[in-house]
């Protein structure tokens, strides 16, 4: 008789607190240190994010275009708990180095509306205007990821790559998806690859497949969506959180390969018009998300994480001001895309050509 | 022309996009076809994956036990099978052997000093492992604390602990009491070296949403409320159980290396979630129906441990007899749920003996086994 009766408070407590119960939703914050979602057993990440800005933020404040803009660094790229204080002395940016092949692989649906926007359309032609070998690799925007593995493979085999040169793939959204299952289904052409970026890649999927993919599976036979073919149909069902948490959890990545990923996520109120129902949806899992993704789903397992853009999933890559959305787009400031990618490119011939001293001393100690 | 084409069809994907996402959320469903899975800060070490070896360990000993016991249940049933799980050896290994050199402490999750007659985990499992002579002790944490008030009471209770040479030490900690266990290990360096082994079953590794939700509710109406049998404490019991502070907490205190983790999760399926977790249940669910009522699956991992096991309970039934007192269930549930608790500690406490067996002894005396 004694334990229901000290019971009591405690079940009132729970029917007072639960009673008219609503599920949680956390407030936009940056105070709370970066996390991702990954298969157990796979590779810790590595946080290159200081580096990263110091880059970042220093090109952005050497470039004439962006004058006005080289204040506003800490506002391109989020600052969360974990990454520290502004570092006052910052290391020098590197010099471009142009000995590198560079592919960009588009994400889901990006083929069908090519004549919109492509990623980082603009900032790659200017960026070959400065000696770097940069081209799109466009797949099927309404294929499987093993579909457009395929096709990026043979892309790869028909390339001339010389001797010196490194081959490094930058994946936007389901394209760094359509990468990883590359270089897991291609080993030999895989072996040209020295880096993978991902840039708000869609690495574990999205939460808004599972709704999405039944209702697409029915009408994408119906549906022409601009320039593109429908493929194998198969990109939704690629980016089932099931689908792709199973993947990495079966494929370890190559070894040979350097990973490396850029997050996205922003306020709602610089999401895209169009992306703001989605962002509404994935606000009951995370207010970290960028209208497409969750941060947390945005990593490569292994990879150097270089931070977080504050930006949405199509403002970090698409120049939309430029296009017949730009009424859609809510971004207050033009996201310096192209001193985005000149930064990747940067750090990541850094890491390489690091990578690459460390072996020779390991072969020659003397 | 082209421009006008463009439009249309982008009005017709609006259209589309609307119609599928325009209305209210669906019921999830409990999908086990994925791999296990973490929630982690960045720069969080490599976990383990030894489930498939555990599973051999549990299964002998139920089916050891299940005769003399009328153990109604199926190893199968009990633990989960994700898609990742190696499938088990066809040649079983023998069951390990008892090392009663283990010194064990068992830190209770939240409010357990409040209902000491079933907030204490593991109380009969504990008596069954006394009878085959450990030494096992309950910290006598405040379960409406914070978890550094509760990491100083470890603190004291570990530094009085009179330990031969051949001893090692187990802290095991369920729910809250994972929590508590962390806070002592990084707060207390000296005394984290008595440690050999943590042990987290269901922890509140990464935090809950639910306390997120509720800590300040908590704070403004109950937290200075009598609840059973216990004090207010320091009252941080829900501050220190929110995903904010404690993940926070978790990415910026690294946890000592020289300490063996291994991590126990539990989740099941809404009906067999016990009547007052239903409602928190539900309250996850729309986040990830692979939950315990309580805790998500991927906020129950310490960083750096070794995966036992997820066990198919909810967050009371693997490691308390709440269900004894208020539930709802039909007695033979209940009459089984408490055998199998038994089971499962002495199923981890034999796993985590092999474990430590592989590891060099203090003094390299042979272990003390029991009959």
């Amino acid at each position: 008789m004694l334990l229901p009766r000290l019971l009591l408070p405690f079940i009132v407590m729970v029917v007072m607190i639960f009673g008219c119960a609503t599920p949680y939703k956390y407030p936009y914050t940056t105070d709370f240190p970066g996390s991702y979602l990954h298969p157990i057993a796979t590779p810790p990440v590595v946080d290159g994010r200081e580096r990263f800005r110091e880059i970042f933020c220093g090109l952005l404040a050497e470039d004439p275009k962006y004058r006005n803009e080289a204040s506003n660094c800490e506002d391109f790229l989020l600052r969360l708990s974990d990454e520290g204080q502004l570092n006052k002395n910052p290391g020098p940016v590197p010099a471009p180095d142009t000995r590198y092949r560079i592919l960009v692989v588009p994400g889901l649906f990006n083929e069908c509306f090519s004549n919109i926007a492509l990623p980082f359309e603009a900032s790659i032609e200017t960026l070959r205007d400065r000696g770097f070998r940069i081209e799109q690799l466009i797949v099927s925007g309404r294929s499987s990821s093993d579909k457009n593995a395929a096709y990026i493979a043979k892309v790869i085999e028909s390339t001339t790559i010389d001797s010196y040169e490194d081959l490094v793939l930058v994946g936007y959204s389901k394209g760094a998806v359509d990468i990883l299952n590359f270089l897991i289904n291609h080993p030999a052409q895989a072996q040209k690859v020295a880096a993978v970026v991902s840039v708000a890649g869609a690495i574990n999927g999205s939460p808004l497949v599972k709704k999405f993919a039944d209702a697409y599976t029915h009408l994408s036979k119906y549906i022409q969506l601009s320039q593109c073919e429908p493929g194998d149909s198969g990109a939704i069902d690629s980016l089932k959180y099931s689908t792709r948490l199973s993947w990495l959890a079966a494929n370890p990545l190559p070894h040979s390969v350097e990973y490396f990923s850029l997050v996205s996520f922003t306020r709602r109120e610089n999401i895209n018009l169009l992306l703001k129902i989605w962002y509404d949806m994935l606000a009951v899992f995370s207010p970290r998300n960028d209208g497409q993704l969750l941060s947390v789903d945005q990593i490569i397992p292994g990879a150097t994480l270089l931070g977080y853009a504050n930006v949405d999933h199509w403002s970090l890559v698409l120049p939309l001001e430029d296009s017949l959305l730009s009424d859609t787009v809510e971004m207050p400031k033009r996201f310096p895309r192209e001193i985005l990618l000149q930064s990747i490119l940067l750090y990541v011939a850094e890491t390489l050509d690091r990578k690459q001293k460390k072996n020779e001393t390991a072969f020659h100690p003397n | 022309m082209k421009l006008l084409s463009t439009r249309i069809k982008l009005i017709f994907i609006s259209i589309f996009i609307l119609s599928v996402f325009g209305c209210g959320s669906s019921t999830e469903v409990v999908n086990v076809n994925i791999p296990a899975h973490t929630l982690s800060y960045i720069g969080a070490p490599s976990m383990h994956d030894e489930r498939m070896h555990f599973r051999q360990i549990f299964c002998k000993l139920l089916e050891l036990k299940r005769e003399s016991q009328s153990l109604n249940i199926d190893c199968e049933d009990y633990l989960w099978r994700l898609n990742d799980e190696p499938l088990t050896d066809a040649v079983g290994t023998p069951l390990p052997v008892h090392d009663t050199h283990l010194r064990i402490l068992i830190v209770s999750g939240a409010f357990s000093d409040c209902f000491p007659e079933i907030g204490k985990a593991y109380k009969l499992g504990t008596e069954h492992l006394i009878r085959l002579g450990y030494r096992i002790d309950y910290v006598p944490v405040s379960g409406r604390s914070g978890s550094d008030m509760n990491a100083s009471v470890i603190a004291k209770t570990v530094a009085d602990m009179d330990m031969e040479t051949s001893d090692r030490l187990l802290l095991i900690g369920y729910s809250k009491g994972t929590t508590d266990i962390l806070h002592f290990l990084v707060n207390y360096p000296d005394l984290s070296h008595k440690v050999t082994a943590v042990l987290s079953v269901s922890g509140a590794v990464n935090g809950s949403i639910i306390a997120d939700r509720y800590a300040e509710t908590y704070h403004k109406w109950f937290e200075n409320l009598s609840l059973g049998n216990c004090e207010p404490g320091d009252r941080g019991v829900l501050e220190s159980l929110t995903r904010k502070e404690q993940f926070r907490w978790l990415a910026m205190h690294p946890l000592p290396q020289h300490v063996q983790y291994y991590s126990v999760a539990t989740f099941t399926r809404e009906e067999n979630i016990q009547a007052a977790l239903r409602i928190t249940y539900e309250l996850l669910e729309p986040i990830n129906p692979l939950n315990d009522g309580q805790l998500l699956i991927y906020d129950q991992l310490v960083p750096g441990s070794t995966l036992m096991a997820y066990v198919n309970a909810d967050h009371w039934t693997v490691a308390v007899p709440v269900d004894e007192a208020f539930s709802g269930r039909d007695p033979d549930t209940i009459t089984r749920n408490k055998k199998v608790r038994t089971v499962l500690l002495e199923a981890m406490i034999l796993f985590v003996v092999e474990r430590l067996q592989q590891i060099s002894r203090p003094d390299n005396t042979a272990p003390s086994q029991t009959k």
